[in-house]
């Protein structure tokens, strides 16, 4: 296995460990606190969503406009429509 | 209420605006999700289940069965236009689709796979209509133990028609029959592996555990491997995409052929589309006048594998109804939505509610047609949904697990079964150990058991029946024949080659 070919199975290895990790996370917060669960969602989506885009400048701004729409939606159809009570 | 009766009440309840505006918009999401590489219609009926919990029955499960409609045609958008099979059964699309659509005519490609796509659907929808009121009337007179040995038969047959290993297919089935006797037992109320903890005493939510598996671990499969592949929408004109009579006078034996392998292997539990394809594709080749264009953007390539992969939810869609036993994972995930809405598909189904089911089968074929105009007229937005890109993409859908998942039960238990089943079966297809028998076997599995308890009860103990019933007993031959078929290639093949050890 070539030197490049490696660094990029480390990649791809620490990718699915940090999606492993994040969402542990955002799970566990969620279960433990009473930080409103759609703005842990919003924060979440960003945070993520930001770092699959490699923390690049100009993906951040759509990032954070898609966290807050998605969260927003979410809001909207499930916290009013269906009264779900979400922690 | 006769044959007839049925089909017209189905129709007129098909008809009402409400189920045909779910129709349309699933068929949409279903496409949009189909040619969204990485995302696939399972997953999208996963994510979909736990907004039965707010829907009518029939509603919610046409939303289910038109995302399915819809998402197994929609993969073939990026198989033409990127090489990259938006979903696994338009793996053999990207064989010609895409040749065809460098060699600058990409209308005319997803012209072909829409119009295969429509007629291979139409003919399994026709064999639905017909055969499965049949089926079920014979299965109304099948005993717990007949039923047994069939769930038996079903369970060896998904794990053999697995592509890969079938030590480890069977591994992976007996895994979700295992996981599937968590909680109370169904018979005499037995405790089993609760370990005191109330939570489980209702067994590990399927709905979670559906999400878990297709959803989440697909997303731990994409972000290792998956990359935004830059697309430039091709121009596309609709009479471009809209075949002529004399090409589809010159396909007609390749559809009806490829429509027939599609539907028989939809029939056999677990072989799923991919596989109906792959014959299909196949078979067209080998009764080609030009073979040597197969692989170069042949015309006969794409309406094999498009009309095959179509055909197979139609006939997985006959022992679902009939039996209450999965044809493919979809179907499974089909089967838990009727489970959630409280309606047990298999015979009874027929007699109790005749009004679904043939509302049902109508549903399919609206869906079928609903997913013909859409692609034709909207192809254009299709494209460009492409173009999201994954950093938006899986944020959203993994906050809409956690979501889907807490909306079930209202209960944190779920969200962590997502978690859980999300990492177990990414490890799980890392070890080449293949999802579907597992979740096959986390349906079949309870089913089996019920049936085999109730038929000891019935018969004081005794298991003769098994064997004494000629239907149980073929059935079982078949499963022990089904097993050992791959065993007996292997030495053949070993001994052949001159080296029997």
């Amino acid at each position: 296995m070539t030197e490049s070919q490696s660094q990029a199975k480390k990649t791809q290895n620490s990718r699915v460990i940090f999606t492993i990790i994040a969402l542990g996370l955002y799970i566990l917060i969620i279960s433990t606190t009473e930080i409103s669960y759609f703005l842990l969602t919003a924060v979440f989506i960003f945070l993520y969503g930001c770092y699959l885009a490699s923390w690049k400048w100009k993906n951040i701004l759509p990032i954070a406009c898609v966290s807050a729409g998605t969260t927003t939606i979410i809001y909207l159809i499930f916290g009013k429509l269906l009264k779900v009570f979400f922690p | 209420m006769d044959y007839f009766q049925s089909l017209s009440l189905g129709l007129q309840n098909a008809i009402q605006p409400i189920i045909l505006l779910v129709i349309f918009s699933g068929v949409t999401l279903g496409i949009i999700i189909g040619a969204i590489p990485g995302l696939s219609a399972t997953m999208a009926i996963a994510l979909t289940i736990p907004m039965l919990f707010s829907m009518e029955a029939i509603n919610g499960i046409a939303l289910l069965i038109s995302i399915w409609v819809g998402g197994v045609t929609g993969g073939l958008i990026s198989a033409t236009l990127l090489k990259i099979p938006g979903t696994p059964s338009s793996i053999v699309t990207t064989f010609d689709g895409y040749p065809m659509a460098q060699n600058g005519e990409p209308g005319k490609a997803l012209g072909y796979g829409i119009f295969a796509s429509v007629m291979g659907g139409g003919f399994s929808y026709i064999i639905l209509f017909t055969m499965a009121p049949a089926i079920a009337n014979l299965a109304l007179k099948l005993s717990y133990f007949e039923f047994f040995s069939i769930v038996m038969c079903a369970i060896v047959m998904i794990a053999d028609s697995t592509e890969g290993s079938l030590i480890k297919a069977l591994i992976s089935g007996f895994l979700g029959m295992l996981i599937a006797t968590i909680g109370i037992a169904p018979v005499d109320a037995a405790f089993r592996f609760t370990f005191g903890w109330s939570q489980l005493n209702a067994g590990i939510p399927l709905t979670s555990m559906l999400i878990g598996l297709f959803a989440v671990s697909q997303i731990l499969t994409e972000v290792q491997y998956s990359q935004d592949k830059k697309l430039i929408p091709p121009s596309l004109a609709l009479k471009d995409m809209i075949p002529k009579w004399k090409e589809i006078l010159e396909s007609k034996f390749n559809i009806l052929r490829s429509s027939a392998i599609g539907t028989v292997i939809g029939i056999v539990p677990g072989a799923g589309a991919v596989t109906a394809s792959i014959i299909a594709y196949n078979q067209a080749k080998n009764s080609s006048r030009h073979p040597e264009k197969f692989g170069k953007g042949s015309k006969e390539g794409i309406i094999a594998a498009e009309t095959a992969n179509n055909a197979m939810t139609g006939g997985a869609m006959i022992p679902t109804l009939t039996l209450g036993i999965p044809g493919c994972p979809v179907a499974a995930l089909l089967l838990s939505g009727l489970i959630i809405k409280d309606l047990q598909p298999g015979p009874a189904l027929f007699a109790s509610n005749p009004e679904l089911v043939y509302c049902l089968f109508w549903v399919f074929f609206i869906s079928n047609f609903a997913m013909f105009f859409l692609m034709l007229i909207f192809m254009k937005p299709f494209i460009m949904m492409l173009k999201i890109p994954k950093h938006i993409l899986f944020p959203i859908i993994l906050a809409m697990c956690v979501m889907g998942a807490y909306a079930t039960n209202n209960r944190m238990i779920d969200v962590w079964v997502i978690f859980s089943f999300g990492i177990l079966g990414f490890f799980l297809e890392k070890g080449g150990f293949p999802l579907g028998p597992l979740v096959l076997g986390l349906i079949l599995g309870p089913i089996a058991e019920v049936q085999i308890r109730q038929g000891l009860t019935a018969s004081a103990g005794t298991f003769m029946p098994l064997v004494t019933r000629p239907v149980s007993l073929f059935f079982l031959i078949l499963a022990f024949f089904v097993l050992c078929w791959p065993f007996y290639q292997e030495w053949r093949k070993k001994r052949r080659s001159g080296h029997p050890h």
